[in-house]
């Protein structure tokens, strides 16, 4: 299992990723985590909603109710334009970290 | 829109709109039931419940502002204050103990009284359509005479949903226990008393949960039976028992289906259900002749259900009652000017409000009420308790609290502190008082005084799940919060160290009120009981054994059975009657002669007697002669009346009034009055009654079908002299076994059986005691907590009194004099408040005795012996102190 505060500091980044393979509402974005990580990574419903209404106020995703038959409405996410921006960065942040992380794995330990 | 979420709990739904802001809901709630539906599906309903109360909180906190747990510093402190608590809870183990017992019981028997209430509260709802179904009721108007009954005839059900359209579907449950009570398979027999014949449509109306068969089908064929789980173990054990023909009395019967045990929250008890196929055509399926007519005025044999619209208004059914009893009972000749209404009464409350008559035993809304209170108070008493224990505790811990504050500590920072411990208080105590109250549920007999067994899975349901969750937090709030206060601010903290303890003073006062008046209304009961139980009956109804004789053989072999009994020297005489006294009566209307030789309509119960009953029983003829059977026109034409019926029809000469069911039939006429006796408990009135004297019978004749042979039964009742009675039973029991009967030797002592009536009062008078007595214990445990207090505080001057040469005895008296004060005026005000709870109850009760008020005495002395005892292992302690020490003290 994935520790807390990791999975805390790489929600943005991750909501947003799914975002940009397509629209998608919360419980679905669970499930895909949870597919994503091999079951690594459990989000919370308590997590999600308050992070995804935090994005959508800084407008780096928006929503809309979609109304489909045989189904009940489901308020659906899009990643607007500033999101895909946002994306952007955090990968090369995250790039940045994980090369440096990379670095430190090869660095031998001293005798 | 708003999301449909019929299905998922409601309780949480409203938190959630309780507490997160509405844009949100229905997303929230749309996915939450996304989720809830899908887990369904995998892994059941109960998970699924589970996980949305889970899934809820975790919203709820995601959404919450509560930051308490958020921050490094309060995560720290609130370590620092648990470490705290845990040491000071070892340090001041004594009262610890005391203060967690105290809370611990009374949440026991709060939890223990929830669950006995939410059992009587949800009677018969384990049914899906319960709020749909409707039981029939029928109200005999017979001039003044208003009564009614829980049964019905056979053919209501099928001719009022004719009448009315809107009735969906109707089911009779005949309660048989003769000729269908005994059932035989492989070599096991039992005898059954609750078997049912119903309507093939039961289980399309009352839901059951099937273990084996098809619902549909089951009862649809004749001879056929659905028996429940337990039933099915009897003789079948674990194996399925559908298809197997199992033997009964009258016939074999095939067992279609087998049902889940019913609850025992259940006013609808039966152990199988017998197709009502198996009784004659013109029951089943009556038509519209004149024995239905009849019937529907003179047979209350069924208990009948109608399956109604959904939010029926049930006052609709008058207009429906009306046109049925124009339709097919206003024409009845034997009518007598009385008429009929037919009410319904909603399944689910029938246990506690239905009032009709003839019914099986019912709940009582009195004891519903004294028992919520009871858990309220018993809980109050319990958070008192604490209080005063806390304060007492705190009060001794004057520096560590005011250090903090001297070295800056914020006033709500010591209340937090003061918090955690009255939280870590509280959830030890319910952890604990869960245990205790698992452990007496569970391994006591205590079922046997609720009647009922309690299923303590009910606590693991999420609603008491997140009572439970936010009754911690209030019960610690409730108790911990003023001596939280108190201690935190520096100018209570004088004034609790001052003698002045008004608040806590006031606390035991509510406490010792609340026992008094619990221990009071119990002693009142008990003389109710005893009262009923002395009371003359105007019969001897002891050393009387009632036997069973059935099968119209048996019958035929009684007289030759009552010699040889007689033979026997402890046996004094015998009686035959058709019914079981003192259980049930009929009941009918005809039309009696008044004063002024006129026929006027009256309703009556009556009961076939021989001439040998009034001696029998001990009962005194006042006027007029017994039956005689040498005079031929005595069988069924001889009547013998009580004084209820001469007062009520107001006869000035009674011997010779005639009783006649039509105009130009040979009237009866009264040969005897006897003096009132009691036929049914003294809960009710002495109503009027009749008593006949039946022809002999004859079996032969052709009514006397084989079944009717073997069903048929009398009732022998012999009467004793008391002396030896085992070896006189055994006695019996022989002879009737050399009469070469078929069936079992069955008896039952008079005496037991009309007790029996009283059966639910006794129990619940023992339960009010029971919980009198941890009432009493528990506001022990708080003046014991008060004493200490208040030695604490005096202890100083008790030196300066001792030094001045006050005595034990002195310094003891002013240590009790303040709690005594307290105890007197609660004693007082508690007699008064158990005086007006139990003239209600009394009313209940037609003959009760008058309220005594040595049980306000009693109570009031038993307190101050209680209060006694528990102050003074602590003052004589004291009293007999060196006062040096006490000098010496801080």
């Amino acid at each position: 299992m994935i520790s807390k505060n990791l999975t805390a500091a790489s929600t943005k980044p991750i909501i947003l990723g799914i975002l940009r393979q397509g629209s998608s509402y919360g419980y679905l974005i669970i499930k895909k985590i949870k597919e994503l990580s091999g079951g690594k990574m459990e989000w919370s419903d308590g997590m999600l909603y308050p992070v995804l209404h935090r994005l959508e106020k800084e407008e780096l995703i928006r929503s809309e109710w979609v109304m489909a038959e045989n189904s009940r409405p489901r308020k659906y996410y899009h990643i607007t334009e500033a999101g895909k921006r946002e994306l952007n960065y955090e990968h090369e942040q995250w790039s940045q970290v994980n090369s440096i992380l990379n670095e430190v794995w090869g660095i031998k330990p001293s005798r | 829109m708003k999301p449909e979420t019929s299905n998922t709990p409601r309780l949480v739904n409203w938190l959630v709109t309780r507490f997160i802001p509405d844009q949100y809901w229905d997303e929230l709630l749309g996915d939450l039931e996304e989720i809830y539906q899908e887990r369904i599906e995998i892994k059941g309903k109960h998970f699924a419940r589970f996980m949305y109360w889970f899934d809820a909180f975790h919203l709820l906190y995601g959404f919450s502002s509560f930051k308490i747990f958020k921050t490094q510093n309060n995560t720290s402190m609130l370590k620092h204050n648990l470490k705290i608590v845990i040491r000071n809870l070892f340090r001041e183990a004594s009262y610890s103990i005391i203060n967690i017992s105290g809370l611990a019981i009374g949440i026991a028997c709060c939890i223990i009284l929830v669950l006995y209430l939410k059992s009587e509260l949800t009677y018969d709802q384990h049914f899906d359509k319960h709020d749909r179904i409707y039981r029939v009721v029928s109200q005999l108007n017979s001039g003044e005479n208003i009564n009614l009954f829980a049964q019905t005839s056979y053919g209501v059900g099928q001719f009022i949903a004719e009448e009315s359209g809107q009735i969906e579907a109707y089911v009779r449950f005949l309660m048989s226990n003769r000729g269908y009570s005994d059932f035989e398979y492989n070599g096991t027999s039992k005898r059954w008393d609750d078997i049912a014949l119903v309507d093939p449509n039961v289980f399309e109306v009352f839901s059951h949960e099937i273990i084996y068969g098809d619902p549909k089908t089951a009862l649809t064929e004749p001879k056929t039976i659905a028996i429940s789980e337990r039933f099915s173990k009897t003789y079948f054990g674990n194996e399925n028992p559908v298809g197997k023909t199992i033997k009964g009395l009258l016939s074999d019967f095939k067992i279609t289906l087998v049902f889940a045990d019913l609850p025992d929250n259940t006013h609808l008890k039966y152990d199988a259900l017998i197709t009502y196929q198996e009784l004659p055509t013109e029951r089943y399926t009556p038509t519209n002749n004149a024995d239905l007519r009849s019937s529907l005025w003179y047979t209350r044999s069924d208990y009948t259900y109608l399956l109604m619209p959904k939010d029926y208004d049930i006052d609709s059914f008058k207009s429906i009652s009306d046109s049925f009893f124009e339709a097919y009972m206003a024409d009845h000749p034997d009518r007598y000017n009385s008429t009929v209404d037919f009410m319904l009464e909603p399944l689910s409350d029938i246990h506690l409000k239905s009032r009709a008559q003839r019914d099986r035993p019912h709940g009582n809304r009195f004891y519903v009420a004294g028992f919520t209170g009871i858990a309220i108070f018993v809980l109050l008493v319990a958070c008192i308790n604490y209080m005063n224990l806390s304060t007492t505790r705190f009060s001794k811990r004057t520096k560590s609290i005011a250090i903090p504050k001297v070295l800056g500590a914020h006033r709500h920072q010591l209340i937090f502190q003061l918090l955690t411990e009255s939280v870590v208080f509280v959830i030890i105590a319910l952890v604990l008082g869960l245990g205790l109250a698992f452990l007496v549920t569970n391994y006591t007999s205590l079922d046997y005084l609720f009647d009922k067994s309690l299923p303590f899975d009910l606590l693991l349901s999420p609603t008491a799940i997140a009572i439970a969750l936010v009754g911690v937090p209030l019960m610690s709030i409730v108790a911990g919060l003023y001596p939280a206060m108190a201690m935190s601010k520096f100018s209570l903290v004088r004034k609790i160290k001052s003698k002045n303890s008004g608040v806590r003073q006031g606390l035991v006062f509510v406490q010792f009120l609340v026992s008094i008046c619990v221990i009071s209304c119990t002693l009142l009961m008990y003389y109710q009981m005893k009262f009923m139980q002395e009371k003359s009956l105007g019969f001897e109804k002891e050393n009387k054994l009632v036997l069973t004789v059935q099968g119209a053989s048996n019958i035929e072999k009684i007289p030759v059975l009552v010699n040889e009994l007689k033979s026997h020297s402890n046996v004094i005489d015998a009686t035959v009657s058709l019914n079981h006294f003192g259980r049930s009566t009929s009941f009918e209307q005809a039309e009696v002669e008044n004063n002024d030789g006129e026929f006027v309509s009256h309703s009556y119960n009556w009961f076939y007697i021989d001439e040998n009953f009034i001696n029998t029983m001990g009962m005194e003829l006042i006027a007029g002669r017994n039956f005689d059977p040498t005079i031929p026109t005595d069988a069924n034409h001889a009547i013998l009346v009580n004084e209820t019926l001469v007062k009520k029809m107001g006869w000035e000469r009674p011997l010779g009034k005639r009783l006649r069911y039509q105009a130009g039939e040979e009237p009866s006429y009264v040969v005897g009055v006897m003096k009132d006796f009691h036929f049914q408990g003294l809960q009710h009135e002495v109503e009027s009654m009749i008593f006949w004297l039946p022809a002999p019978d004859d079996f032969s004749a052709s009514f006397w079908t084989e079944r009717r042979r073997k069903l048929t039964t009398r009732m022998l009742t012999v009467n004793i002299t008391g002396q030896n009675v085992s070896e006189t039973i055994r006695f019996i029991e022989d002879k009737w076994k050399a009469l070469g009967s078929e069936h079992a030797f069955e008896f039952q002592s008079l005496d037991d059986s009309l007790n029996s009536q009283y059966t639910a009062d006794i129990k619940q008078m023992k339960l009010i005691g029971l919980f009198a007595g941890l009432c009493i214990f528990i506001s022990c445990l708080g003046l014991f907590g008060l004493t200490a207090f208040i030695i604490e505080q005096r202890t100083k001057e008790i030196g300066v009194r001792k030094t001045l040469g006050a005595t034990s005895a002195q310094i003891i008296t002013l240590i009790f004099k303040s709690v005594f004060l307290i105890v007197g005026i609660a004693a007082i005000l508690a007699s008064l408040l158990s005086f007006g709870i139990m003239n209600k109850w009394l009313e209940g009760f037609y003959y009760h005795d008058s309220i005594d008020v040595k049980a306000f005495f009693i109570a009031a002395f038993f307190a101050f012996l209680i209060a006694f005892l528990t102050m003074s292992t602590q003052s004589f302690k004291v009293a007999r102190a060196n006062p040096v020490k006490a000098l010496r003290h801080e």
